[in-house]
């Protein structure tokens, strides 16, 4: 049993600790209202709390579609790119064959720069939802199957060794020593994958929405409206920690094994 | 598998257990070079012996062990056990690791329970097997348990646990307890001969500890380096207790296992 070092009195740490985070936050709050309205930042640069607040009422009739939109995109693309690579990282830890013909592609994709593929995705999908999703999904799949190639290779020889020894089939090696192995690495590239999703979702709106938050993203700055990118690039971020919390608290179950901070 | 199938297995083995080895060397590639650590290796263990392995480093013990278990292909010669020769690792000769091989994500239950399930005996035999194998080794109270929550000389226990539940013929060990400290390594001495004492299985140990050797082995064998090997009997009396340690008979042995690697060391060179 680990014995990790417990403070005598957690409440106190626990008090002391929020009372250091609740500090920091109220310091920049403090130095972004002196900018603003003491030291005359223009709105243009750093806007300040009312501009944002008056940019959310001015923005909020546009908002609910923009987030189904954007949401549509980002939901869809993660979940078919994650599925998609998923599957073609269990076949590559099931079959050396599928893993010996796929890998010169994979480590040819691993240095690709997805963004640079808009181009393309634009003339194979066209305009709208199709090229979006379609890059979004893409972005997770190379993701999620270059992670997995690698979490296979670093599966511990030795636990191989130890079900063969134990009369473990192929199959039974796969489903209870290679799968449960690389299960930490699988949750760590879905988490990656859905961060990333919402880069790749604005990029993916920059060509050429007429509907979504990437939409108002673009349109905030050809009209100068640095408060509207502000308050967009603060929702991506809420919805973005989210989103994270959904894929931790859904695979939270299959990684309790490896959790260092239970006992 | 059905209980009484089992029962029947376990009385119609002495023949079946007979491991016979004629003329083994194994060759591998270090270096760009190729490695033949031994050569026209002999031997036969009954079933039920408790044999260890011991020889100068680089006298390729592991090596044979893996030989036996299947995860290394001879280069000459054959390993039969009982009437059947040895093809790749299976079931009849579980391996106990130096390092730790205990699955990490399985409970200690799903780890001992991992060999009777891949071959398919039904949920009461399992679930005696897991009790009598976790029995033996004093953790029947750890079950539940997941291995990063056990200690280094438990989690051996485990894996130790997890070797004898499946009904192996053989039971293959790589100096098991190398990286455990003394008192957790003596008690686990303790705790393997009261297993096989009581199991009636053939156990076959590699170490580099030659009083673990002498304290445990019905035979040594001492393995040469690019030879055969040459066995030694230790007659000495079972059950083997701890206070043996020190007397004379069992150190001249130690002694005499010493002088002979010494011996083979000079000559290697």
């Amino acid at each position: 049993m680990n014995a990790d070092a417990r403070p005598l009195n957690p409440r106190r740490e626990r008090n002391r600790r929020l009372m250091l985070q609740a500090g920091t936050v109220l310091i920049l709050l403090l130095a972004w209202i002196l900018a603003t309205k003491v030291f005359g930042v223009g709105p243009l640069f750093i806007p300040g709390p009312d501009d944002l607040g008056n940019r959310f009422v001015a923005m909020a009739p546009q908002l609910p579609s923009a987030l189904g939109y954007s949401l549509v995109i980002i939901l869809g693309g993660f979940l078919a790119g994650c599925a998609a690579g998923v599957l073609v990282a269990l076949l590559m830890a099931y079959s050396a064959i599928v893993r010996e013909s796929i890998e010169p592609i994979v480590n040819a994709l691993r240095p690709m720069p997805i963004f640079a593929l808009i181009p393309l995705f634009l003339l194979w999908f066209g305009i709208g939802y199709g090229s979006q999703i379609g890059l979004v999904s893409f972005g997770c799949f190379v993701i999620l199957v270059v992670s997995t190639s690698e979490a296979i290779k670093n599966v511990p020889a030795i636990y191989v060794s130890a079900g063969r020894t134990l009369g473990a089939s192929r199959g039974r090696l796969f489903t209870t020593i290679v799968v449960p192995a690389i299960i930490p690495n699988l949750v760590g590239a879905l988490r990656v994958a859905a961060a990333a999703s919402f880069g790749l979702d604005v990029a993916a709106e920059f060509i050429g929405a007429q509907d979504g938050l990437g939409y108002l993203l673009i349109n905030s700055q050809a009209y100068l409206h640095t408060d509207g990118v502000i308050l967009i690039v603060i929702i991506y971020t809420i919805l973005a920690f989210l989103l994270d919390r959904l894929v931790l608290l859904s695979t939270k179950g299959l990684t309790r094994w490896a959790d260092r901070s239970q006992h | 598998m059905s209980q009484t199938d089992r029962g029947s297995r376990q009385r119609a083995t002495a023949q079946d257990r007979r491991l016979q080895v004629t003329g083994l060397s194994v060759s591998y590639a270090a270096k760009g070079r190729t490695v033949t650590p031994f050569a026209d290796v002999n031997f036969e263990v009954a079933d039920g012996e408790f044999i260890c392995i011991i020889g100068p480093s680089g006298a390729g013990k592991s090596t044979l062990l893996f030989a036996l278990a299947g995860l290394v292909a001879p280069t000459t010669g054959t390993i039969t056990l009982g009437s059947r020769e040895v093809h790749g690792p299976g079931g009849d000769r579980a391996v106990v690791f130096q390092d730790d091989a205990v699955f990490p994500w399985y409970t200690v239950e799903k780890n001992v329970e991992y060999a009777p399930a891949a071959a398919g005996w039904n949920a009461a035999d399992r679930d005696r097997a897991v009790s009598e194998s976790l029995d033996l080794v004093g953790l029947s109270e750890y079950r539940g348990f997941y291995p990063r929550q056990l200690s280094g000389g438990m989690r051996k226990r485990v894996d130790v646990a997890r070797a004898f539940a499946g009904d192996p013929a053989t039971i293959l060990m790589d100096e098991p307890f190398g990286g455990l400290d003394t008192m957790t390594k003596e008690s686990l001495q303790e705790a393997i001969l009261k297993i096989w004492d009581s199991q009636k299985k053939t156990i076959i140990f590699v170490t580099h500890d030659l009083e673990e050797a002498a304290f445990l082995a019905d035979r040594v064998f001492v393995l040469q380096k690019g030879g055969g090997l040459t066995i030694v009997d230790i007659d000495l009396p079972r059950p083997r207790t701890s206070e043996m340690r020190t007397t004379p008979e069992l150190q001249g042995y130690r002694r005499l296992l010493g002088d002979m690697i010494r011996g083979l060391e000079a000559t290697a060179v």
